[in-house]
């Protein structure tokens, strides 16, 4: 067995340059291959990630807020959307949102969303702010938007009359926000969702007056199980039942996670594709790849023919062979697979950041594993024929 | 050591039988320098490979040490070749990819026997047919001659009691095969025994005793 891998060494590097072409193919189809296998694992890591999000079905009613109080949703209009669009609770917020220049996101939200958020009425009335927005926040912040600099009070540091001292990190308290963000960006990444941790959130009644902060009004309605498969079908209803009462304003209602689900699906779609086309080009590098290793290896029929009448068995000679292809296969498979991720961030516009994931790795191995496996297979049935009279006059 | 009895290879070539050996019987004794000569498609090579263990035969009977070769299975047959026979060829058969020193470790190697162990024995016997300076050479860096004894410390790598040779100087000139001859003989001084083939007559005088033959027989 020693002395089987030792001649596996040997011819290794006596034959280096024969084998060289072998090599590169190898390793630019894995490299081909490990790249597809990393682009499909991070659509789904994105898409496993956001799966929790995606069981919690909410829509959002959205308008700019005005001075004229006739065009704001009263509660008979929610009422009248409960009762006919079966939404579990409303959850009211005012966001900073519009031409927004800060670091950080301010949002005023009523009770119900403070329930959801930490699970109990106990933080009604403090000022809950994320770890990034606390950290941006104490190291002398300078606020860029003139509208927020007038509530901030640098002698006394506080913002909207709150000192910044008392402001709860979010980290500290047990809640279950991730439900609660409607804040769901489209980048060339794909969809995200925005993490609280760079939110500022304000009870509600901390304001009066909002139209100078360009706020928006939203209004969240969860949805329960029994009804959340119509949310497309209610969120339209909602809008034109809104739109036709208040035709001053406009109120846009949005299935943010309906969307972002289509998004992702398609970008799931599209991993396939590119899956099967990638795996397209690596299966014919893998034919090439077999061919070019049968004609090498029937080069070397002599020297098989050799070994053969120097007394190798069957069996060795076959194990010899495995163990060449496959220490050659081997050490490709990982210098290919490496190799992908600097290539990984090139495919990062089709809709996900692709990471580069050790399972592409195992993956790749497993794959010229079975390369090599099936290689040997075809060879060792050469091997069967062979008989030591018949090596003597092939030589 | 070695007995032959009425013993035929037929070649078949569709309904045309072909008689390589013809009903030949022989008798090999322990220690012997035998020759087998005759002109080229006689029949010598096919009988070299017979003994040798590497080809079958159609009838007759071969016992080596006594044992009758038919009743021997495959498994034990490689294990006989390897362990009691070295073989020498015309066109030396070393391996291009492996130096001498690996070469000549070749059977050894896949009889199992240890690295330390068989490197000695390498050095030994590379010293042996006289090119320690070449230990390290590749065959294609070797001429002709020195190939041929490499492949000859090779065949007696794992001491076997024959030696087969097939035309060992028919790829070498003159003095070289000559060369090759005296190791022969001095390796036959030692105790082996071994059957070699050639068409050349002026090497007969190496030999103890030999035959010539002719279509498949023998006619001396
Ligand atoms: N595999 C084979 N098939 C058919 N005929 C063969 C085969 N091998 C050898 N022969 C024939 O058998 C005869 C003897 O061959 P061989 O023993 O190689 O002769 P030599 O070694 O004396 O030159 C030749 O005529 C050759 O053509
Ligand atoms: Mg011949």
């Amino acid at each position: 067995m020693i002395y089987l891998f030792e001649r596996a060494e040997k011819r290794i590097k006596r034959n280096i340059k024969k084998y060289f072409p072998i090599i590169i193919q190898v390793i630019i189809g894995v490299c081909m291959l490990s790249i597809s296998i990393n682009i499909i694992l991070s659509f789904n890591k994105q898409f496993n990630d956001l799966e929790e999000l995606f069981s919690f079905k909410y829509l959002t009613i959205s308008t700019p807020i005005t001075d004229n109080v006739n065009d704001n949703i009263n509660s008979e209009d929610l009422e009248y959307i409960k009762n006919n669009f079966y939404p579990i609770s409303f959850y009211k917020q005012y966001s900073y949102v519009e031409d927004y220049k800060e670091n950080f996101s301010i949002l005023f939200a009523n009770e119900a969303f403070y329930y959801e958020l930490t699970g109990s009425n106990e933080f009604n009335k403090s000022v809950l702010i994320g770890k990034y927005a606390n950290k941006i926040l104490n190291e002398n912040y300078k606020f860029k938007d003139k509208n927020i600099k007038k509530y901030f009070d640098d002698k006394k540091n506080t913002l909207f009359n709150i000192r910044i001292s008392d402001f709860i990190i979010l980290d500290n308290i047990n809640c279950n926000f991730k439900n609660l963000l409607s804040d769901i960006k489209y980048t060339s990444n794909g969809v995200e969702f925005d993490s609280l941790d760079n939110y500022i959130i304000f009870p509600y009644s901390t304001i009066q007056d909002l139209k100078d902060l360009n706020c928006r009004d939203y209004i969240t309605l969860p949805f329960n199980n029994k009804n959340k498969n119509d949310i497309v079908a209610i969120a339209q209803n909602i809008q034109s039942y809104l739109n036709n009462k208040y035709t001053n304003t406009s109120y846009e209602v949005r299935n943010y996670i309906g969307e972002a689900q289509s998004i992702l699906s398609r970008n799931i779609e599209l991993s396939k594709v590119i899956n099967f086309v990638l795996s397209f080009i690596f299966l014919i590098i893998t034919f090439s790849l077999i061919g070019l290793l049968l004609i090498f290896m029937n080069k070397r029929k002599k020297e098989i023919a050799i070994s053969f009448l120097c007394g190798a068995s069957y069996n060795q000679l076959r194990l010899e062979i495995f163990l060449e292809i496959f220490f050659i296969v081997i050490v490709s498979t990982l210098i290919g697979n490496l190799l992908s991720i600097p290539f990984l961030p090139i495919f990062d516009g089709v809709g996900v950041k692709n990471t580069y994931s050790i399972y592409s790795m195992i993956i790749c191995a497993i794959a010229s594993i079975l390369l090599s496996t099936l290689i040997c297979t075809i060879l060792s049935q050469k091997l069967k024929y062979m008989s030591p009279i018949k090596c003597l006059k092939d030589l | 050591m070695i007995e032959i009895k009425n013993l035929s290879k037929i070649y078949k070539n569709g309904k045309h039988k072909f008689y390589a050996l013809n009903n030949i019987s022989l008798n090999i004794k322990s220690g012997e320098f035998l020759m087998i000569t005759g002109r080229s498609g006689c029949g010598k090579s096919s009988l070299l490979n017979i003994i040798g263990l590497i080809d079958d035969f159609d009838s007759g009977d071969y016992f080596l040490y006594g044992q009758n070769i038919k009743q021997i299975n495959k498994k034990q047959l490689a294990k006989t070749r390897l362990n009691q026979i070295g073989y020498i060829y015309q066109s030396f058969n070393l391996i291009n990819e492996l130096n001498c020193l690996d070469n000549i470790q070749l059977i050894q190697g896949y009889a199992g026997i240890s690295k330390l162990e068989r490197q000695k024995n390498a050095k030994s016997l590379i010293s042996r047919v006289g090119l320690s300076k070449k230990a390290n050479s590749y065959p294609s860096e070797l001429s002709g001659g020195e190939q041929q004894r490499i492949a000859i410390a090779r065949a007696i790598s794992n001491n076997p009691k024959i030696i087969l040779a097939d035309e060992p100087t028919g790829n070498l000139d003159y003095n070289t095969g000559l060369e090759i001859m005296s190791l022969l003989k001095e390796l036959n001084k030692q105790g082996i025994t071994i059957i070699m083939v050639t068409h050349d007559r002026d090497l007969l005088s190496y030999s103890s005793r030999f035959l010539v033959m002719q279509d498949g027989i023998f006619i001396n």
